[in-house]
């Protein structure tokens, strides 16, 4: 039943944010992105942007959840 | 005019059947519905060539969206672990050859949450007219006709569909719970027990019938240890003794 809690905790957080949860992702977990999550203009702007994503490889960014 | 009308009506009647037919997810407990394609290794036949193991059938929307390449990786993670089960693993898409084996060498670029680069060693379908993915009802039709949702088929080594999961675009699967429900399957198939709620590998399972009769017991008083019950339906058997 777990897994049930857990797939409609993803759907909600999918849902609140535009975020994505990747394999395994239990609730507090880092969530996905599904798109280049600033532009250059915008770390500019606010260079803290840096500090709340990271990505693996060039195709999977993530947001840091856990602060 | 009339009969050409009714002809046309018939045909498009017989045409709507097959589609619906073709878009079916084949049910627990039916023969796995087999195919051939061309894979990130070679021209595969499934469930041919994969004999006697169990298989697990994914799908999944996009070649080198994000939420899939987790995914992948996970399972490359976990390639020994399924191995050991005697399972083997198919991936299927509706991208194409190309795109699959341009997928499969960056993902094996990549250090995932500090595991070190993992070699893919099992094959990614090209399925390019989505034919597998109607087979197995992966087209989910009011979120996509092009795209496989997130689907799990377990199937045994006899090519019985024993498991069905379907998953949402935007959320990653579970990989320690497909792992889970193929031990539970083993391991009710090996014995005559069935799995609790929650169950994991090691826990107590459960037996479908009151454990022994008077008479065993009186022939091996051993046997009571064996089993403990809660109420009068729910008979557990030890697992850790």
């Amino acid at each position: 039943m777990q897994e049930i809690v857990r797939i409609v905790e993803a759907l909600k957080t999918t849902d609140e944010a535009q975020v994505l949860t990747p394999a395994n992702w239990n609730e507090g977990d880092d969530v996905m992105v599904p798109y280049f999550p600033y532009t250059k203009q915008q770390l500019a702007d606010n260079p803290e942007l840096e500090n709340e994503f990271y990505n693996i490889g060039n195709r999977m960014w993530f947001k840091k959840i856990s602060k | 005019m009339k009969k050409l009308f009714l002809t046309l009506a018939m045909a498009v009647l017989f045409l709507g059947g097959v589609y619906a037919k073709g878009n079916e997810i084949p049910l627990i407990g039916s023969k796995a519905p087999s195919f051939t394609a061309k894979s990130t290794n070679g021209k595969v036949t499934f469930p041919g060539d994969f004999g006697k193991s169990w298989k697990i059938i994914f799908s999944h929307p996009q070649d080198f969206t994000p939420v899939c390449s987790s995914e992948i990786l996970e399972l490359a993670y976990m390639q020994n672990d399924f191995e050991m089960m005697g399972v083997k693993i198919a991936i299927i898409s509706t991208d194409d050859l190309k795109q699959h084996n341009r997928w499969k060498s960056h993902l094996e670029t990549l250090d995932y949450k500090g595991r070190g680069k993992q070699k893919i060693d099992f094959p990614i379908f090209q399925d390019l007219e989505a034919t597998i993915s109607k087979k197995y009802g992966m087209l989910h039709k009011p979120i996509s006709t092009t795209k496989d949702v997130r689907g799990v088929f377990i199937i045994d080594s006899e090519n019985i569909v024993r498991s069905i999961n379907f998953y949402p675009m935007q959320v990653g699967r579970n990989m320690e719970e497909i792992k889970r429900i193929v031990t539970a399957l083993q391991t009710t198939d090996n014995a005559r027990v069935v799995t609790p709620a929650n169950w994991n590998n090691g826990d107590d399972v459960m037996v479908p019938f009151f454990p022994y009769s008077e008479q065993e017991i009186a022939n091996n008083p051993g046997l009571k240890d064996e089993f403990y019950n809660i109420g009068g339906y729910m008979w557990f058997k030890k697992e850790n003794k």
